[in-house]
């Protein structure tokens, strides 16, 4: 109340957090999905989109995973699309919260949020890949969602959190 | 493989696979964390401006 009064009265103040965070989040379902992506996908080729229905055993097989990789990767591509319009709109509106640590903690959440319900919605109820499949299938696919989905969640809102919600510049 | 693969047999196969093979399933499918994900951000969005009003008062 009091740094209300203060902003108010001598200067301005930074206490609208959901510009940021949106933002934030939308650019790590962006920048999380380009790391699925690129590291299992593509280096590590453990999985492809498609890969437990059209296994990647031959090269027509390998070219169709491929195709359906490239569409994966277009809508991460729309995603961080998105997240930069959304910060960018952010750095314009007046009194919006301006804090890196709530950028990097939404970031850390919107990675997290995109492994949780790709884990839950792509391994485990369409089926349509998994983590590394074969041997410890589902140790993988539930390792995925613990670590890179609820951990990385947990992770990003405590950072977010630890941010004070509102700044006055005197 | 002499022939530019855009037009190789390989290719033309994967191409001919991907739309006799469910092709509008899988684009859902695809697209489906994707709008779920969108979902949760809104809501999420959504209660944070509801906690930003409340600290203005």
């Amino acid at each position: 109340m009091i740094d209300t009064m203060i902003g108010r009265t001598t200067g301005k103040v930074e206490g609208k957090r959901a510009p940021l965070v949106a933002a934030g989040l939308v650019l790590g379902v962006g920048f999380g999905g380009f790391v699925d992506g690129i590291a299992l996908h593509q280096i590590l080729q453990w999985h492809n989109m498609l890969s437990a229905v059209v296994p990647p055993v031959d090269l027509i097989a390998m070219k169709y995973n491929m195709i359906w990789d490239g569409a994966f990767h277009a809508l991460t591509w729309t995603a961080c699309l998105v997240g930069v319009a959304l910060l960018f709109r952010a750095g314009r509106r007046t009194g919006a919260r301006w804090s890196g640590r709530l950028l990097i903690g939404a970031m850390i959440a919107g990675w997290g949020l995109f492994d949780l319900v790709e884990g839950l919605i792509d391994h485990q109820l369409l089926g349509l890949h998994h983590v590394h499949p074969g041997a410890h299938q589902l140790a993988w696919d539930l390792g995925f969602v613990a670590v890179g989905g609820v951990g990385f969640l947990v992770l990003g809102y405590a950072i977010a959190r630890s941010v004070p919600a509102r700044v006055v510049h005197v | 493989m002499t022939v530019g693969c855009p037009d190789c047999p390989t290719a033309r196969a994967a191409r001919a696979l991907l739309f006799h093979d469910g092709f509008w399933t899988h684009a859902v499918f695809a697209a489906l964390p994707f709008a779920l994900v969108v979902l949760v951000v809104v809501l999420i969005v959504q209660r944070i401006k509801r906690d930003d009003r409340y600290d203005d008062r």
